[in-house]
């Protein structure tokens, strides 16, 4: 979610931003040019009523929704090429082409913007402005209602555990983060919280060796390729002075969103744990 | 007429260097995120500070001092050899051919297959690199065209790097090359020091050898060819050796520059002036920076820890411009 921060795909919530008023009829030829508002437009309509994701959508190793945005017209979110689609509604985040965004906002288009969801309550709030917009209510209170029933169904984790979400470059979640409301569904305490981080902060191996966490959670690709990041987990000194925590491995695609299959994310934590 | 160079003892200069840099190595063991006694860590085996101290600390502040070593000692062989006052690993281009190597090696997995490859990765880039740099400007080309040559050179490895980037997929994954590509000596562990230490030594011998051909070189070709040295040779040791240790070292600890640019400038006055006796000295002054800056960059309050690599760029950016600077005075 880190990744949010700092570059152009992502996002979901935009609380400040009343409900867009649907137009009647409902968008048929909808675009949307960020993966994010990807995930929550394909769970909430067909493809039929799509006219455009963007080129993430199709790939499974970051996409939730892979299989659904199959055979759909994919673009890079430029001006000319949104365009083309002659589109009547439009999805982006906060920080993807935001000349695209200014461009359909003056032209009287629709544009719905979605934030980077800090809650699943948040996730909950941007699924029902989606579903709104596009005239599927039933079938967004439907995902909210499986995604809370699920959640509240998880068996806690037994013991308290503290964890830190270790991140690029030692960066870790604390109060006010997406990472930071999984983590708390699963029933784990923060480390970071803890040492009162809010946003990201950052924490040295020192720090974390003196923190003696239970459990280290780390994200990344499916396939396990190794990184600058996966390596500081590999270091000797953490394997000798914490011999006994636990690594929980969270594929990003649950967390780089905050989408209805974010859940998975807290499943994933809470089976490993309690394995 | 004779001019008087001044030139200080060789002893002195020996103790003084070897006593900052015992200094700063103390220095780096002892100061970090948490406060203790390096005793405490010693007597205490298996405690969790002597965990600190020897996996963490102690692999830090070798790597700081042989990576501090190897760009002071190939600033100062390429100074020598380039006759060239702004000759430097890093704005010549060899540190960003170095990195893109090592990134290279990271983002296909072949790291993951082979550990030895990053070192590898980082050598042929950095010859890639030094070859590149001999192409377009050959021995004896002015400083316009050399620094040229490294702007060239680091556009082509800029532009690599770039296209990784692109090419990456994980968004995680490009954080981290960003990251990285600052330089940096933290969380390193032994593992990396004995990964990089045959590229090191083998390059530090290449260059070392070189002295009395340097200063052989400092009275003009003819003359260097008259009293034996072969030229040929001499490059070909230059250039292997300022890829192998220079491309090891930035494999590991991504991108630091200007160390190789501001310590044989400090330290030319005290050697006579003379790039023979300027290597040794150049190595030992590089490693007293670089732990120094790393000590620094634990220790600058700040709300998050500076990259090592930013603030060498902090420190030689400056040096590098006033350099310049008196360069165009003498001109005129």
């Amino acid at each position: 979610m880190l990744f949010a921060l700092t570059s152009p795909v992502i996002v979901a919530a935009d609380l400040e931003t009343p409900y867009a008023v649907p137009r009647t009829p409902y968008p048929k030829k909808i675009v949307s040019i960020n993966l994010c508002t990807d995930e929550l437009l394909l769970e909430l309509v067909g493809p039929e009523r799509v006219a455009a994701v963007t080129k993430f959508s199709t790939d499974a190793e970051v996409s939730t929704v892979a299989a659904q945005a199959k055979g759909i017209s994919q673009t890079q979110g430029d001006i000319e090429h949104v365009l083309a689609f002659g589109p009547d509604m439009l999805l982006s985040g906060h920080f993807s082409n935001k000349e695209t965004i200014k461009f359909f906002e003056k032209s009287g288009v629709p544009v719905l913007i979605f934030k980077l969801p800090k809650s699943f309550e948040d996730i909950y709030e941007a699924l029902r402005r989606l579903a709104i917009a596009v005239g599927e209510m039933e079938k967004g209170e439907a995902i909210i209602g499986k995604m809370q029933t699920e959640l509240a169904g998880f068996k806690k984790i037994s013991l308290p555990q503290r964890a830190v979400f270790f991140q690029s470059d030692n960066y870790v979640p604390g109060v006010g983060t997406f990472e930071n409301a999984v983590m708390e569904a699963a029933g784990l305490r923060n480390v970071a919280v803890e040492l009162g981080i809010k946003d990201y902060g950052r924490m040295g191996l020192e720090e974390l060796i003196r923190a003696k966490p239970d459990v280290i959670i780390f994200s990344s690709e499916q396939k396990k390729t190794k990184t600058v990041r996966g390596e500081v987990l590999d270091h000797p000194a953490l394997k000798k002075a914490l011999p006994h925590v636990k690594t929980v491995t969270i594929p990003t695609l649950y967390l780089n969103c905050g989408s209805p299959d974010s859940v998975k994310a807290v499943k994933l934590l809470v089976q490993e744990i309690n394995s | 007429m004779k001019t008087q160079v001044k030139e200080t003892p060789a002893w002195l200069l020996y103790s003084i260097l070897g006593g900052l840099l015992c200094a700063a190595f103390f220095a780096s063991v002892s100061l970090g995120t948490l406060k203790f006694r390096l005793w405490e860590a010693i007597l205490h085996p298996s405690s969790e500070l002597s965990f600190i101290f020897w996996d963490i600390r102690l692999p830090r502040a070798i790597l700081g001092l042989i990576v501090g070593a190897t760009l002071g000692l190939a600033g100062a062989a390429m100074q020598g050899f380039l006759r060239n006052p702004l000759a430097e690993p890093g704005i010549l281009g060899v540190t960003g051919g170095a990195a893109l190597g090592a990134v290279a090696v990271f983002y296909t997995g072949l790291v993951t297959l082979f550990p030895m490859m990053l070192p590898v990765g980082g050598f042929l880039g950095a010859f890639v690199s030094v070859l590149l740099l001999y192409l377009f400007a050959g021995t004896l080309a002015s400083v316009q065209t050399l620094i040229l040559a490294g702007v060239a050179i680091n556009v082509i490895a800029f532009a690599g790097t770039s296209l990784m980037l692109n090419l990456v997929k994980d968004p995680y994954a490009v954080l981290d090359i960003v990251f990285w590509q600052m330089g940096s000596l933290a969380d390193r562990s032994f593992q990396h020091v004995f990964l990089i230490l045959p590229f090191v030594i083998a390059g530090w011998c290449l260059l070392l050898w070189d002295g009395r051909a340097l200063e052989a070189l400092s009275l003009g070709e003819e003359t260097a060819a008259s009293l034996g040295i072969s030229l040929r040779a001499l490059r070909v040791r230059i250039v292997l050796g300022t890829a192998l240790c220079v491309g090891a070292s930035i494999a590991v600890c991504g991108s630091i520059g200007f160390v190789g640019l501001i310590v044989p400038h400090l330290l030319r006055p005290f050697v006579g002036y003379r790039p023979g006796k300027l290597l040794a000295v150049s190595a030992l002054g590089g490693a007293i920076l670089l732990l120094a800056s790393d000590v620094a960059v634990r220790m600058i309050p700040s709300l998050v820890e500076l990259k090592l690599g930013v603030v060498t760029s902090l420190l030689g950016a400056p040096f590098f411009l006033l350099l310049i600077f008196r360069m165009r005075r003498k001109m005129l």
